[in-house]
């Protein structure tokens, strides 16, 4: 049988798990600056409302970093299934 | 002041602290950390936009919207995801930079109070004291006769041999010193020089600085003393003196090399002289001072990373004849302690504040500042040690030298 040359080229999913562990990594990243962030508002040697205040911002960002880890490894996760899910179309459709 | 021997008996009792102002626990070294934090936010701000920036350009890639044919279900819902997690950044990013500004604007409102008040309270203590342009003046009154050291290997504090390894320990070896010149002393201008080497090799000294000796000098009575009230008022107008001079002269003649680590111990004048070997620089590498019942306000910046330690006994005005509040900086911590008299009878003014500035009274303040858990003193106390001028064990050196004028 002649090959469909209407078909589109084999996707590279490699690339797909690639970019899915760089989002990982991302998101440890991001976990770590959270933490770091928590430790440095909860230590800086700053009394006062206006100390209070700052270390109110800096625990708001903390937890928006780590929704963003969060975020980070969603997204990783989906791009895994979906780079599975393409892998087993193409295989299907090479069978 | 007095010349007892502080460590002529039992060891003193800790006296309360009344306060500590400045070093790494202080209220300048807090703006450096809410600045810091500042600059934090700023720098998390910045990574957010660039992480968002890596993942809308990863999105927009041809291989993963081709990947989109193969299987359009799963490809929505990735995209779904990475939408979600750019908004997240755009989030963080968004907020830092004005988290940022806030925290700054905070600390800068902050200073500028603070600065205010300093004013105020300079303004009303103006009267009460001695201006460093009028003490420079009349310190120019007095004869600026040459200076000249001797040895005197005839003489012997009762801590000469020993090395450091408290606070209090250098403030009894400085009063020992002290009590070699007692009263109108032929042996007034003496000072100490303890060299050891460490472990690591390095060569260290201690220098030992008693106060004046003659409070009671004019410039048509000075004498070869070089603590003087001369001295003392040069040192508050920031004018050479001669004592600084003798003392520079002694490390010279001990062969002090200029990278050597050289902490400088004072009472009073001996502190201001310690102090302002370190403000105004030296050819020697002084990295540390403990200065006891010492005018020190009047000196400006110290070098980052020095650390200067000034007890200050509630009650004794000597501390507060230079009009300034020591500096909050995290070089300078000041420790206020109620150390009473010493235990020295009060019988009038003059023996309350002789009482207030002896060295028994600063043996009270120096206990508690051996036994305190602030930070800003325990990172005093745990940087002599660290810098090796506390706690060496082995043979030490010891030069006692006279400075004197004329």
């Amino acid at each position: 049988m002649r090959p469909d040359t209407t078909a589109p080229p084999p996707p590279d999913t490699d690339l797909l798990h690639a970019w899915a562990q760089a989002l990982r990594r991302t998101a440890a990243s991001l976990d770590d600056e959270a933490h770091a962030l928590r430790h440095m508002v909860d230590t800086v040697p700053w009394q006062g409302r206006a100390a209070d205040a700052a270390r109110g911002e800096g625990r708001r960002l903390a937890a928006q970093l780590a929704g963003a880890a969060d975020a980070h490894l969603a997204a990783a996760a989906a791009l895994e299934v979906h780079a599975l899910a393409v892998g087993a179309a193409a295989a299907e459709a090479a069978a | 002041m007095s010349r007892a021997d502080a460590g002529g008996g039992a060891r003193a009792s800790a006296a309360p602290v009344v306060s500590v102002v400045g070093g790494v626990a202080g209220v300048s070294a807090s703006w450096a950390g809410a600045e810091s934090l500042a600059g934090t936010f700023d720098q998390l701000g910045e990574l957010a936009e660039r992480q968002a920036a890596a993942v809308r350009e990863a999105r927009a890639t041809p291989a993963f919207a081709a990947s989109r044919t193969w299987c359009p279900p799963t490809h929505s819902l990735a995209v779904l995801a990475l939408v979600s997690a750019g908004e997240s950044l755009g989030r963080v990013a968004e907020s830092a930079p004005s988290a940022a500004t806030s925290v700054r604007r905070a600390v800068g409102l902050l200073r500028a109070a603070d600065e205010a008040a300093h004013l105020l309270l300079h303004s009303l203590l103006g009267a009460l004291v001695l201006l460093p342009s009028a003490a420079g003046v009349l310190g120019g009154l007095y004869p600026a006769t040459p200076v000249r050291v001797v040895p005197r290997g005839d003489l012997l504090a009762g801590a000469s041999g020993r090395a450091p390894s408290s606070i209090y320990d250098l403030l009894e070896h400085l009063g020992q010193l002290s009590a070699l010149s007692p009263g109108d002393s032929p042996d007034n201008g003496t000072i100490e020089v303890q060299s050891f080497t460490g472990p690591d090799g390095v060569v260290r000294h201690i220098v030992y600085l008693p106060g004046t000796d003659d409070m009671t000098t004019l410039p048509w009575t000075a004498d070869d003393d070089v603590r003087d009230l001369g001295a003392n008022l040069d040192l508050v107008g920031e004018q050479p003196d001669r004592y600084t001079q003798g003392v520079l002269d002694v490390l010279a003649q001990i062969g002090v090399q200029p990278g050597e680590p050289v902490l400088m111990v004072g009472h009073s004048q001996g502190g201001m002289v310690a102090a302002g070997a370190l403000a105004h620089g030296s050819p020697y590498h002084v990295s540390h001072v403990v200065t006891f019942g010492a005018p020190v306000g009047q000196l400006g910046g110290l070098p980052a990373g020095s650390h200067v330690l000034s007890l200050e006994n509630a009650g004794d005005v000597v501390p507060h004849l230079e009009g300034s509040a020591n500096a909050d900086s995290p070089q300078h911590t000041t420790v206020t302690f109620a150390g009473g008299t010493g235990g020295h009878p009060v019988t009038g003014f003059g023996s309350q504040v002789l009482g207030h500035h002896s060295y028994e009274a600063y043996a009270h303040g120096a206990a508690a500042v051996d036994d305190s858990g602030d930070p800003s003193v325990a990172e005093q106390v745990s940087s002599l040690h660290a810098a090796g001028f506390l706690g060496h064990q082995g043979p030490v050196e010891h030069q006692v030298w006279q400075v004197l004028g004329g």
